[in-house]
């Protein structure tokens, strides 16, 4: 598990994915076998913080503040049919939840499993917590690891799926201007709808509006600064180091955790394939004006998977910025997949 | 943009209105078409542009006669694709600039974008410094000619 923890350490450190993430959750992992391991009644401070803030499921609330406040719905707010693909990135994690059935787990841990596909770590972590809590560990590893890895994972189904001409298709950036007046207005009107529809997603949805409320309020800089920095950086410090430290030789190298592991991956992949495709089928409409390559942000993974998707773009042809485009889609991606795990609990918490 | 454009005796007028847009939406004398220019050969100097392809094989042969020149001046100026802030800036006036070379980098959504030269040529005025907020389509420089 030392070895583990040092190939995470140098996937951060010398290829630089995803470091805030990995970093930690590699230096996580190395104290834990060092001694310091998360267990459910001990006494070490990484112990503490994973009891604190996992278990009570404060990271993940506390890391969608921030996350909130450094989402701009403009862009989806200015083509609403992005949401289409924000839905289709979330087929993944149904697919994966049969699947997990079958493989022997029961309906609670599957549907944990499942939401490993969004590739969106607080709302995987919120959703296990209450589901599977057994799972925590692994999924999050899981769910977070993967988000690290989208740059390797996704371009390959990416080019795979679409075909040269598909990722040169030109999307020019059409400013539309949001006023101001919608922006303020959008996250307390989701923030209400979505509680009402899908009370379990409700803590989600919330403190990611909150974010985004102090930032587009324009009125309290210094909470949507603190939002955007402090809060959200110490909580990935905490957040990583206890995932990591939980990533013991005795409760990780099992059947069980590879199998979480094989499944998410598989889930991510079908996440990223229902929205290519559906960002394909949306191109086919569209005349050829949509490139479907931001299918594939459709996913969550905020911002990263946005900004995969425009260098996709990029790489085939530097004059094409389709950023504004990805970043839709990746919002409402975001905003698909804390639905989803809010249906989801929502569901399987009514069986 | 309209141009005339004669084969064997017979004019037709093509009329293009984004140069910029893929696939070109070319409109000749009132039927549309659809063009996917060769992106990676476009052309250095003011000689003819490698034929552009159709969709419809018989109007394959049809070769603008002098667009170059037009479509290079349309080029004189360098925009911003997308709003965003100014990272860094790595041509000076007077550089001469080859196709496909970084001039400055646009940071948007916290992503690094790359402004690349979709020509050569030398750069004539730098219209932003290191820091500045552009608009979408706002001219970041302008190329000599």
């Amino acid at each position: 598990m030392l070895i583990a923890g040092g190939i995470l350490i140098y996937l951060a450190v010398a290829r630089e994915y995803e470091p805030v993430l990995l970093l930690p959750i590699g230096f996580g992992c190395i104290l834990a076998n060092l001694g310091m391991a998360v267990t459910p009644d001990g006494d070490n401070f990484l112990s503490i913080l994973y009891r604190a803030g996992i278990q009570t499921e404060l990271f993940p609330l506390l890391i969608f503040v921030g996350v909130g406040g450094m989402i701009d719905f403009s862009p989806l707010l200015a083509q609403p049919k992005m949401v289409l693909l924000g839905a289709a990135g979330q087929f993944g994690i149904y697919g994966t939840l049969i699947l997990a059935t079958l493989l022997g787990f029961n309906i609670n841990q599957a549907a944990s499993i499942g939401v490993i596909g969004a590739i969106d770590g607080p709302t995987a972590i919120f959703v296990t917590g209450k589901l599977a809590p057994e799972l925590l560990a692994p999924i999050a590893v899981a769910a977070y690891s993967y988000m690290s890895l989208i740059p390797i994972i996704q371009p390959p189904i990416m080019k795979l799926l679409t075909t040269r001409k598909e990722r040169l298709i030109r999307m020019t950036y059409a400013p539309k201007p949001i006023s101001r007046t919608v922006r303020v207005v959008f996250p307390v009107v989701v923030t209400i709808i979505v509680s009402l529809l899908a009370p379990n997603a409700a803590p989600l949805i919330a403190t990611l509006m909150l974010g985004n409320f102090l930032k587009e309020s324009g009125v309290v800089e210094r909470l949507n600064k603190a939002a955007q920095n402090e809060i959200i950086n110490v909580t990935t410090l905490f957040l990583g180091l206890t995932i990591g430290a939980t990533m013991t030789a005795s409760s990780f190298l099992n059947l069980n955790t590879l199998m979480i592991l094989g499944l998410g991956l598989l889930a991510f992949i079908l996440d990223t394939v229902a929205g290519l495709l559906f960002g394909k089928i949306m191109s086919f409409f569209s005349g050829g004006k949509i490139n479907p390559l931001i299918g594939a942000c459709g996913i969550s993974a905020f911002p990263m998977a946005g900004r995969l998707s425009a260098k996709m773009a990029q790489d085939e042809d530097f004059e094409n910025f389709i950023l504004m485009h990805a970043m839709g889609s990746n919002t409402a991606g975001q905003l698909g997949s804390v639905i989803a795990g809010g249906l989801l609990l929502t569901l399987v918490m009514a069986l | 943009m309209k141009i005339h454009v004669k084969i064997q005796n017979k004019t037709y007028t093509v009329r293009i209105d984004d140069i910029h847009s893929r696939p070109i939406q070319v409109d000749v004398d009132g039927e549309d078409f659809e063009v996917w220019p060769e992106e990676m050969t476009i052309p250095r100097d003011t000689t003819l542009p490698p034929s552009a392809t159709t969709d419809k094989p018989s109007l394959s042969s049809v070769r603008l006669e002098e667009p170059v020149i037009k479509v290079t001046h349309q080029m004189k100026q360098v925009k911003a694709p997308i709003p965003g802030v100014i990272t860094s800036i790595n041509v000076k006036e007077g550089d001469k600039v080859q196709f496909g070379q970084e001039l400055c980098i646009l940071e948007a959504m916290k992503m690094k974008n790359a402004i690349r030269a979709n020509r050569d040529g030398e750069i004539a005025h730098i219209l932003i410094a290191e820091g500045d907020s552009v608009q979408h389509s706002q001219v970041l420089m302008e190329f000599s000619e």
